[in-house]
Protein backbone atom coordinates (compact mmCIF):
# COMPACT_ATOMS: atom_id res chain seq x y z
CA UNK A 1 0.00 0.00 0.00
CA UNK A 2 1.00 3.61 -0.32
CA UNK A 3 4.01 5.17 1.29
CA UNK A 4 1.80 7.96 2.49
CA UNK A 5 0.75 5.91 5.52
CA UNK A 6 4.36 5.71 6.64
CA UNK A 7 4.74 9.41 7.09
CA UNK A 8 3.90 10.34 10.64
CA UNK A 9 2.99 13.89 9.72
CA UNK A 10 0.50 12.87 7.09
CA UNK A 11 -1.08 10.48 9.54
CA UNK A 12 -1.37 13.34 11.99
CA UNK A 13 -3.11 15.31 9.29
CA UNK A 14 -5.50 12.41 8.80
CA UNK A 15 -6.18 12.29 12.54
CA UNK A 16 -6.72 16.00 12.78
CA UNK A 17 -8.92 16.08 9.68
CA UNK A 18 -11.30 13.64 11.30
CA UNK A 19 -11.32 15.27 14.70
CA UNK A 20 -11.77 18.79 13.43
CA UNK A 21 -14.73 17.98 11.22
CA UNK A 22 -16.97 21.00 11.15
CA UNK A 23 -20.20 19.11 11.72
CA UNK A 24 -21.36 19.07 15.31
CA UNK A 25 -23.59 16.38 16.79
CA UNK A 26 -23.93 18.05 20.14
CA UNK A 27 -22.43 21.41 20.82
CA UNK A 28 -20.24 21.65 23.88
CA UNK A 29 -20.21 24.62 26.23
CA UNK A 30 -16.90 25.40 24.64
CA UNK A 31 -15.83 24.22 21.20
CA UNK A 32 -12.93 25.14 18.97
CA UNK A 33 -13.73 28.25 17.00
CA UNK A 34 -13.31 28.28 13.22
CA UNK A 35 -10.31 30.52 13.76
CA UNK A 36 -8.64 27.91 15.94
CA UNK A 37 -9.39 25.14 13.46
CA UNK A 38 -7.86 27.23 10.66
CA UNK A 39 -4.85 27.88 12.87
CA UNK A 40 -4.24 24.14 13.27
CA UNK A 41 -4.50 23.55 9.52
CA UNK A 42 -2.15 26.45 8.88
CA UNK A 43 0.44 25.10 11.31
CA UNK A 44 0.07 21.60 9.91
CA UNK A 45 0.67 22.96 6.44
CA UNK A 46 3.89 24.55 7.63
CA UNK A 47 4.99 21.24 9.18
CA UNK A 48 4.05 19.28 6.07
CA UNK A 49 5.82 21.70 3.76
CA UNK A 50 9.02 21.40 5.75
CA UNK A 51 8.70 17.60 5.76
CA UNK A 52 8.13 17.66 2.02
CA UNK A 53 11.29 19.70 1.56
CA UNK A 54 13.14 17.21 3.74
CA UNK A 55 11.81 14.27 1.73
CA UNK A 56 12.76 15.94 -1.50
CA UNK A 57 16.27 16.31 -0.12
CA UNK A 58 16.34 12.59 0.66
CA UNK A 59 15.04 11.66 -2.78
CA UNK A 60 17.77 13.59 -4.53
CA UNK A 61 20.33 11.87 -2.33
CA UNK A 62 18.88 8.52 -3.28
CA UNK A 63 19.14 9.41 -6.96
CA UNK A 64 22.80 10.19 -6.54
CA UNK A 65 23.40 6.82 -4.88
CA UNK A 66 21.65 4.99 -7.66
CA UNK B 1 44.12 90.06 51.79
CA UNK B 2 43.17 88.79 55.20
CA UNK B 3 41.04 85.78 55.67
CA UNK B 4 40.68 83.00 58.08
CA UNK B 5 40.07 79.46 56.92
CA UNK B 6 37.19 79.08 59.40
CA UNK B 7 35.30 82.11 57.99
CA UNK B 8 35.85 80.88 54.44
CA UNK B 9 34.58 77.48 55.37
CA UNK B 10 31.39 78.90 56.91
CA UNK B 11 30.75 81.06 53.88
CA UNK B 12 31.14 78.18 51.50
CA UNK B 13 28.86 76.01 53.59
CA UNK B 14 26.17 78.70 53.66
CA UNK B 15 26.34 79.17 49.91
CA UNK B 16 26.16 75.45 49.25
CA UNK B 17 23.16 75.11 51.52
CA UNK B 18 21.35 77.98 49.80
CA UNK B 19 22.03 76.46 46.41
CA UNK B 20 20.95 73.02 47.52
CA UNK B 21 17.68 74.34 48.92
CA UNK B 22 16.93 76.17 45.72
CA UNK B 23 17.76 73.18 43.55
CA UNK B 24 15.61 70.89 45.68
CA UNK B 25 12.68 73.31 45.54
CA UNK B 26 12.94 73.60 41.79
CA UNK B 27 13.20 69.83 41.39
CA UNK B 28 10.18 69.34 43.63
CA UNK B 29 8.13 71.69 41.51
CA UNK B 30 9.11 69.89 38.30
CA UNK B 31 8.35 66.48 39.76
CA UNK B 32 4.97 67.55 41.12
CA UNK B 33 3.95 69.10 37.82
CA UNK B 34 4.92 65.93 36.02
CA UNK B 35 3.02 63.73 38.47
CA UNK B 36 -0.11 65.86 38.17
CA UNK B 37 0.04 65.55 34.39
CA UNK B 38 0.45 61.76 34.42
CA UNK B 39 -2.18 61.33 37.12
CA UNK B 40 -4.76 63.24 35.13
CA UNK B 41 -4.07 61.21 32.01
CA UNK B 42 -4.39 57.93 33.91
CA UNK B 43 -7.62 58.92 35.58
CA UNK B 44 -9.09 60.05 32.29
CA UNK B 45 -8.01 56.79 30.69
CA UNK B 46 -9.63 54.84 33.47
CA UNK B 47 -12.94 56.59 33.06
CA UNK B 48 -12.86 55.91 29.33
CA UNK B 49 -12.06 52.23 29.93
CA UNK B 50 -14.93 51.91 32.32
CA UNK B 51 -17.40 53.38 29.91
CA UNK B 52 -16.20 50.93 27.22
CA UNK B 53 -16.21 47.80 29.31
CA UNK B 54 -19.24 48.75 31.33
CA UNK B 55 -17.55 47.68 34.52
CA UNK B 56 -19.00 48.92 37.73
CA UNK B 57 -16.26 47.89 40.08
CA UNK B 58 -15.14 50.58 42.46
CA UNK B 59 -11.77 49.06 43.13
CA UNK B 60 -10.50 50.44 39.88
CA UNK B 61 -11.02 54.04 40.88
CA UNK B 62 -7.83 54.18 42.87
CA UNK B 63 -4.88 56.48 42.76
CA UNK B 64 -3.44 56.91 39.30
CA UNK B 65 -0.09 55.29 39.90
CA UNK B 66 -1.69 52.09 41.12
CA UNK B 67 -4.41 52.01 38.55
CA UNK B 68 -1.85 52.29 35.82
CA UNK B 69 -0.87 48.67 36.48
CA UNK B 70 -4.41 47.43 35.93
CA UNK B 71 -4.86 45.02 33.05
CA UNK B 72 -8.39 44.55 31.76
CA UNK B 73 -7.59 41.13 30.20
CA UNK B 74 -8.55 38.91 33.15
CA UNK B 75 -12.04 40.39 33.11
CA UNK B 76 -12.78 39.02 29.64
CA UNK B 77 -11.05 35.68 30.00
CA UNK B 78 -13.94 33.34 29.40
CA UNK B 79 -16.57 35.77 28.25
CA UNK B 80 -16.34 34.52 24.68
CA UNK B 81 -17.99 31.20 25.45
CA UNK B 82 -20.61 30.63 22.78
CA UNK B 83 -23.63 29.92 24.85
CA UNK B 84 -25.15 33.04 26.35
CA UNK B 85 -26.31 31.29 29.49
CA UNK B 86 -22.80 30.04 29.98
CA UNK B 87 -21.41 33.52 30.04
CA UNK B 88 -23.46 34.42 33.04
CA UNK B 89 -22.57 31.14 34.62
CA UNK B 90 -18.87 31.59 34.01
CA UNK B 91 -18.97 35.09 35.42
CA UNK B 92 -20.35 33.66 38.61
CA UNK B 93 -17.06 32.00 39.40
CA UNK B 94 -15.57 35.24 40.57
CA UNK B 95 -18.25 35.46 43.22
CA UNK B 96 -18.28 33.35 46.35
CA UNK B 97 -20.54 30.66 44.87
CA UNK B 98 -18.97 27.43 46.11
CA UNK B 99 -20.19 25.32 43.18
CA UNK B 100 -18.32 22.07 43.48
CA UNK B 101 -16.03 20.94 40.68
CA UNK B 102 -16.80 23.77 38.26
CA UNK B 103 -14.25 26.15 39.68
CA UNK B 104 -11.22 23.94 39.15
CA UNK B 105 -12.30 21.34 36.64
CA UNK B 106 -14.43 21.07 33.56
CA UNK B 107 -15.27 18.09 31.39
CA UNK B 108 -13.59 17.08 28.15
CA UNK B 109 -16.03 15.01 26.07
CA UNK B 110 -14.98 12.22 23.68
CA UNK B 111 -18.17 10.65 22.38
CA UNK B 112 -21.72 9.46 22.94
CA UNK B 113 -22.59 5.83 23.60
CA UNK B 114 -25.56 3.71 24.47
CA UNK B 115 -25.75 2.56 28.08
CA UNK B 116 -26.00 -1.19 28.35
CA UNK B 117 -27.21 -3.23 31.29
CA UNK B 118 -23.92 -5.04 31.79
CA UNK B 119 -21.95 -1.81 31.82
CA UNK B 120 -18.21 -2.23 32.04
CA UNK B 121 -16.09 0.17 34.05
CA UNK B 122 -14.40 2.90 32.03
CA UNK B 123 -12.08 4.16 34.71
CA UNK B 124 -9.19 2.22 33.19
CA UNK B 125 -9.38 4.51 30.16
CA UNK B 126 -7.02 7.40 30.71
CA UNK B 127 -8.16 10.55 28.93
CA UNK B 128 -6.60 13.98 28.65
CA UNK B 129 -3.77 14.65 31.12
CA UNK B 130 -4.02 10.93 32.03
CA UNK B 131 -7.21 11.55 33.98
CA UNK B 132 -9.55 8.55 34.26
CA UNK B 133 -12.64 8.66 32.05
CA UNK B 134 -16.18 8.18 33.24
CA UNK B 135 -19.63 8.17 31.69
CA UNK B 136 -22.25 10.82 32.31
CA UNK B 137 -25.59 9.10 31.90
CA UNK B 138 -28.99 10.36 30.90
CA UNK B 139 -31.59 7.68 30.29
CA UNK B 140 -30.00 5.07 28.06
CA UNK B 141 -27.51 7.50 26.55
CA UNK B 142 -24.12 8.28 27.98
CA UNK B 143 -21.26 10.63 27.23
CA UNK B 144 -17.69 9.55 27.79
CA UNK B 145 -15.81 12.37 29.51
CA UNK B 146 -12.76 13.04 31.63
CA UNK B 147 -12.18 15.94 34.02
CA UNK B 148 -9.60 18.51 32.95
CA UNK B 149 -8.25 21.63 34.67
CA UNK B 150 -10.25 24.71 33.75
CA UNK B 151 -7.21 26.91 33.40
CA UNK B 152 -5.77 24.66 30.68
CA UNK B 153 -9.00 24.27 28.75
CA UNK B 154 -10.61 27.68 28.68
CA UNK B 155 -10.94 29.50 25.38
CA UNK B 156 -7.74 31.46 25.77
CA UNK B 157 -5.64 28.43 26.73
CA UNK B 158 -7.07 26.35 23.89
CA UNK B 159 -6.21 29.06 21.42
CA UNK B 160 -2.65 29.04 22.76
CA UNK B 161 -2.50 25.23 22.56
CA UNK B 162 -3.65 25.23 18.93
CA UNK B 163 -0.45 27.03 18.03
CA UNK B 164 1.58 24.28 19.62
CA UNK B 165 1.64 21.36 17.19
CA UNK B 166 3.18 19.03 19.77
CA UNK B 167 0.19 19.66 22.06
CA UNK B 168 -2.27 19.21 19.20
CA UNK B 169 -0.59 15.98 18.14
CA UNK B 170 -0.45 14.34 21.57
CA UNK B 171 -4.00 15.38 22.48
CA UNK B 172 -5.54 14.58 19.09
CA UNK B 173 -3.97 11.14 19.24
CA UNK B 174 -5.25 10.60 22.77
CA UNK B 175 -8.74 11.68 21.69
CA UNK B 176 -8.67 9.19 18.86
CA UNK B 177 -7.17 6.42 20.99
CA UNK B 178 -9.99 6.73 23.53
CA UNK B 179 -12.63 6.59 20.78
CA UNK B 180 -10.99 3.56 19.19
CA UNK B 181 -10.92 1.73 22.50
CA UNK B 182 -14.52 2.69 23.23
CA UNK B 183 -15.80 1.47 19.87
CA UNK B 184 -14.38 -2.01 20.42
CA UNK B 185 -17.43 -3.17 22.29
CA UNK B 186 -20.19 -0.82 21.12
CA UNK B 187 -21.09 1.89 18.66
CA UNK B 188 -20.02 5.41 19.46
CA UNK B 189 -20.84 8.83 18.07
CA UNK B 190 -17.54 10.68 18.13
CA UNK B 191 -17.41 14.32 19.19
CA UNK B 192 -15.04 16.86 17.64
CA UNK B 193 -11.64 17.60 19.15
CA UNK B 194 -11.80 19.83 22.26
CA UNK B 195 -15.51 19.66 23.01
CA UNK B 196 -15.76 20.99 26.57
CA UNK B 197 -18.65 21.01 29.03
CA UNK B 198 -18.63 23.04 32.20
CA UNK B 199 -20.66 20.54 34.23
CA UNK B 200 -22.55 17.27 34.11
CA UNK B 201 -25.94 18.96 34.14
CA UNK B 202 -25.24 20.57 30.77
CA UNK B 203 -24.30 17.21 29.30
CA UNK B 204 -27.47 15.59 30.60
CA UNK B 205 -29.56 18.45 29.21
CA UNK B 206 -27.89 18.15 25.78
CA UNK B 207 -28.40 14.38 25.74
CA UNK B 208 -32.04 14.81 26.72
CA UNK B 209 -32.68 17.42 24.04
CA UNK B 210 -31.24 15.22 21.27
CA UNK B 211 -32.29 11.80 22.54
CA UNK B 212 -34.24 10.73 19.47
CA UNK B 213 -31.62 11.67 16.88
CA UNK B 214 -28.80 10.20 18.91
CA UNK B 215 -30.60 6.92 19.48
CA UNK B 216 -31.40 6.60 15.76
CA UNK B 217 -27.77 7.26 14.94
CA UNK B 218 -26.44 4.74 17.42
CA UNK B 219 -28.91 2.17 16.11
CA UNK B 220 -27.85 2.79 12.52
CA UNK B 221 -24.14 2.74 13.32
CA UNK B 222 -24.33 -0.41 15.41
CA UNK B 223 -21.94 -3.03 13.99
CA UNK B 224 -20.61 -0.65 11.36
CA UNK B 225 -17.20 0.93 10.92
CA UNK B 226 -15.98 3.86 8.94
CA UNK B 227 -13.26 3.11 6.39
CA UNK B 228 -11.27 5.65 4.41
CA UNK B 229 -10.01 4.86 0.93
CA UNK B 230 -7.82 7.05 -1.22
CA UNK B 231 -6.57 6.04 -4.61
CA UNK B 232 -3.54 7.79 -6.09
CA UNK B 233 -1.62 7.20 -9.26
CA UNK B 234 2.01 7.78 -10.06
CA UNK B 235 1.55 9.21 -13.55
CA UNK B 236 5.17 8.69 -14.51
CA UNK B 237 5.07 5.00 -13.62
CA UNK B 238 1.78 4.42 -15.38
CA UNK B 239 3.05 6.21 -18.47
CA UNK B 240 6.21 4.07 -18.51
CA UNK B 241 4.11 0.95 -18.12
CA UNK B 242 1.88 1.93 -21.03
CA UNK B 243 4.93 2.66 -23.17
CA UNK B 244 6.23 -0.82 -22.39
CA UNK B 245 2.94 -2.41 -23.31
CA UNK B 246 2.39 -0.35 -26.44
CA UNK B 247 5.85 0.43 -27.80
CA UNK B 248 6.15 2.99 -30.58
CA UNK B 249 7.03 1.34 -33.82
CA UNK B 250 6.99 4.19 -36.36
CA UNK B 251 9.86 6.20 -37.80
CA UNK B 252 11.93 8.67 -35.78
CA UNK B 253 12.68 11.42 -38.31
CA UNK B 254 10.84 13.56 -40.85
CA UNK B 255 7.13 12.67 -40.92
CA UNK B 256 7.91 10.16 -38.19
CA UNK B 257 8.36 13.01 -35.73
CA UNK B 258 4.73 14.07 -36.04
CA UNK B 259 3.70 10.47 -36.06
CA UNK B 260 5.47 10.08 -32.74
CA UNK B 261 3.81 13.17 -31.30
CA UNK B 262 0.47 11.69 -32.30
CA UNK B 263 1.46 8.46 -30.64
CA UNK B 264 2.37 10.25 -27.39
CA UNK B 265 -1.07 11.83 -27.42
CA UNK B 266 -2.73 8.45 -27.89
CA UNK B 267 -0.78 7.08 -24.95
CA UNK B 268 -1.85 10.04 -22.78
CA UNK B 269 -5.48 9.38 -23.67
CA UNK B 270 -5.04 5.72 -22.90
CA UNK B 271 -3.61 6.66 -19.51
CA UNK B 272 -6.64 8.80 -18.67
CA UNK B 273 -8.89 5.93 -19.68
CA UNK B 274 -7.01 3.41 -17.51
CA UNK B 275 -7.13 5.79 -14.54
CA UNK B 276 -10.86 6.32 -14.91
CA UNK B 277 -11.61 2.63 -15.43
CA UNK B 278 -9.61 1.45 -12.44
CA UNK B 279 -10.93 4.23 -10.20
CA UNK B 280 -14.53 3.69 -11.21
CA UNK B 281 -14.37 -0.10 -10.81
CA UNK B 282 -12.82 0.06 -7.34
CA UNK B 283 -15.24 2.76 -6.20
CA UNK B 284 -18.26 0.78 -7.39
CA UNK B 285 -16.98 -2.53 -6.05
CA UNK B 286 -16.58 -1.11 -2.58
CA UNK B 287 -19.78 0.86 -2.87
CA UNK B 288 -21.71 -2.36 -3.48
CA UNK B 289 -20.74 -3.81 -0.12
CA UNK B 290 -20.98 -0.60 1.92
CA UNK B 291 -23.94 0.74 3.83
CA UNK B 292 -23.22 4.39 3.10
CA UNK B 293 -20.72 6.36 1.07
CA UNK B 294 -19.37 9.87 1.26
CA UNK B 295 -17.22 11.11 -1.59
CA UNK B 296 -14.60 13.70 -0.70
CA UNK B 297 -13.70 16.76 -2.65
CA UNK B 298 -10.43 15.93 -4.39
CA UNK B 299 -9.19 19.49 -3.96
CA UNK B 300 -8.97 19.00 -0.19
CA UNK B 301 -6.86 15.83 -0.36
CA UNK B 302 -3.17 16.07 0.43
CA UNK B 303 -1.41 14.44 -2.50
CA UNK B 304 2.13 13.08 -2.21
CA UNK B 305 4.70 14.56 -4.56
CA UNK B 306 4.56 13.13 -8.08
CA UNK B 307 1.15 11.53 -7.61
CA UNK B 308 -2.37 12.39 -8.60
CA UNK B 309 -5.50 11.63 -6.61
CA UNK B 310 -8.16 9.61 -8.41
CA UNK B 311 -10.69 9.53 -5.61
CA UNK B 312 -11.02 9.80 -1.85
CA UNK B 313 -14.03 8.21 -0.20
CA UNK B 314 -15.37 7.44 3.26
CA UNK B 315 -17.35 4.21 3.42
CA UNK B 316 -19.56 2.96 6.20
CA UNK B 317 -19.05 -0.80 6.20
CA UNK B 318 -20.92 -3.44 8.17
CA UNK B 319 -18.61 -5.57 10.31
CA UNK B 320 -19.80 -8.75 8.62
CA UNK B 321 -18.75 -7.36 5.21
CA UNK B 322 -15.20 -6.75 6.34
CA UNK B 323 -13.85 -10.01 4.98
CA UNK B 324 -15.27 -9.38 1.54
CA UNK B 325 -14.04 -5.79 1.76
CA UNK B 326 -10.47 -6.86 2.48
CA UNK B 327 -10.58 -9.42 -0.31
CA UNK B 328 -11.74 -6.86 -2.89
CA UNK B 329 -9.06 -4.41 -1.84
CA UNK B 330 -6.31 -7.01 -1.97
CA UNK B 331 -7.45 -8.13 -5.42
CA UNK B 332 -7.46 -4.57 -6.72
CA UNK B 333 -4.05 -3.82 -5.23
CA UNK B 334 -2.58 -6.90 -6.83
CA UNK B 335 -3.76 -5.87 -10.28
CA UNK B 336 -3.26 -2.11 -9.99
CA UNK B 337 -0.04 -1.80 -8.01
CA UNK B 338 2.27 -2.77 -10.91
CA UNK B 339 0.62 -0.09 -13.03
CA UNK B 340 1.56 2.65 -10.57
CA UNK B 341 -1.68 2.90 -8.60
CA UNK B 342 -1.22 3.59 -4.92
CA UNK B 343 -4.00 2.51 -2.60
CA UNK B 344 -4.24 4.17 0.80
CA UNK B 345 -6.76 2.49 3.08
CA UNK B 346 -7.25 3.30 6.73
CA UNK B 347 -9.72 2.20 9.36
CA UNK B 348 -11.78 1.01 11.03
CA UNK B 349 -12.51 4.46 12.44
CA UNK B 350 -15.26 5.70 14.68
CA UNK B 351 -18.04 6.91 12.34
CA UNK B 352 -16.86 10.53 12.23
CA UNK B 353 -18.60 11.22 8.94
CA UNK B 354 -21.76 9.18 9.20
CA UNK B 355 -23.75 10.68 11.97
CA UNK B 356 -27.05 11.89 10.56
CA UNK B 357 -26.96 15.02 12.72
CA UNK B 358 -23.57 15.95 11.34
CA UNK B 359 -24.78 15.51 7.78
CA UNK B 360 -27.82 17.65 8.40
CA UNK B 361 -25.61 20.33 9.83
CA UNK B 362 -23.35 20.22 6.77
CA UNK B 363 -26.28 20.41 4.38
CA UNK B 364 -27.69 23.32 6.28
CA UNK B 365 -24.34 25.04 6.16
CA UNK B 366 -24.32 24.61 2.36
Amino acid sequence: MGDIANSKQVTLLAVVEKLLDKGVVISGDLILSCGNVDLVYLNLKVVLTSVQTMLEGNTSKKDVNL
Amino acid sequence: MKWSPREWETNVERLVNQCADKVILELEEVIMAHLREVGEAVIQGLFQDQSCLGLSTTEQRVAGSEAKQEDPAPQVLISEVHNACQVSKVCDYSSVDPTPFTDEEILYAFGIIKIKANQEDNSDLLGMEDRPCHIVENGNLGMLVCPVPRKEYNEESLHRHMEDMAWVESHARRHEEILLKTMEGRSVIPLPFCTIFTDEENIKRQLAQNTEGLQDDLQRLENHNEMHVKLFVDRKRLLEKLHEELPYSGGQSGGGYFQKLQWEKTIEEEMERVMNDYGESLYQNLNNISAEVSLLNKAGVVVPEGQQVIFAVHYLVAKESREEWDKKLAKFDEAADPLGFILDVSGPWPPYHFSRLINEEETMGG
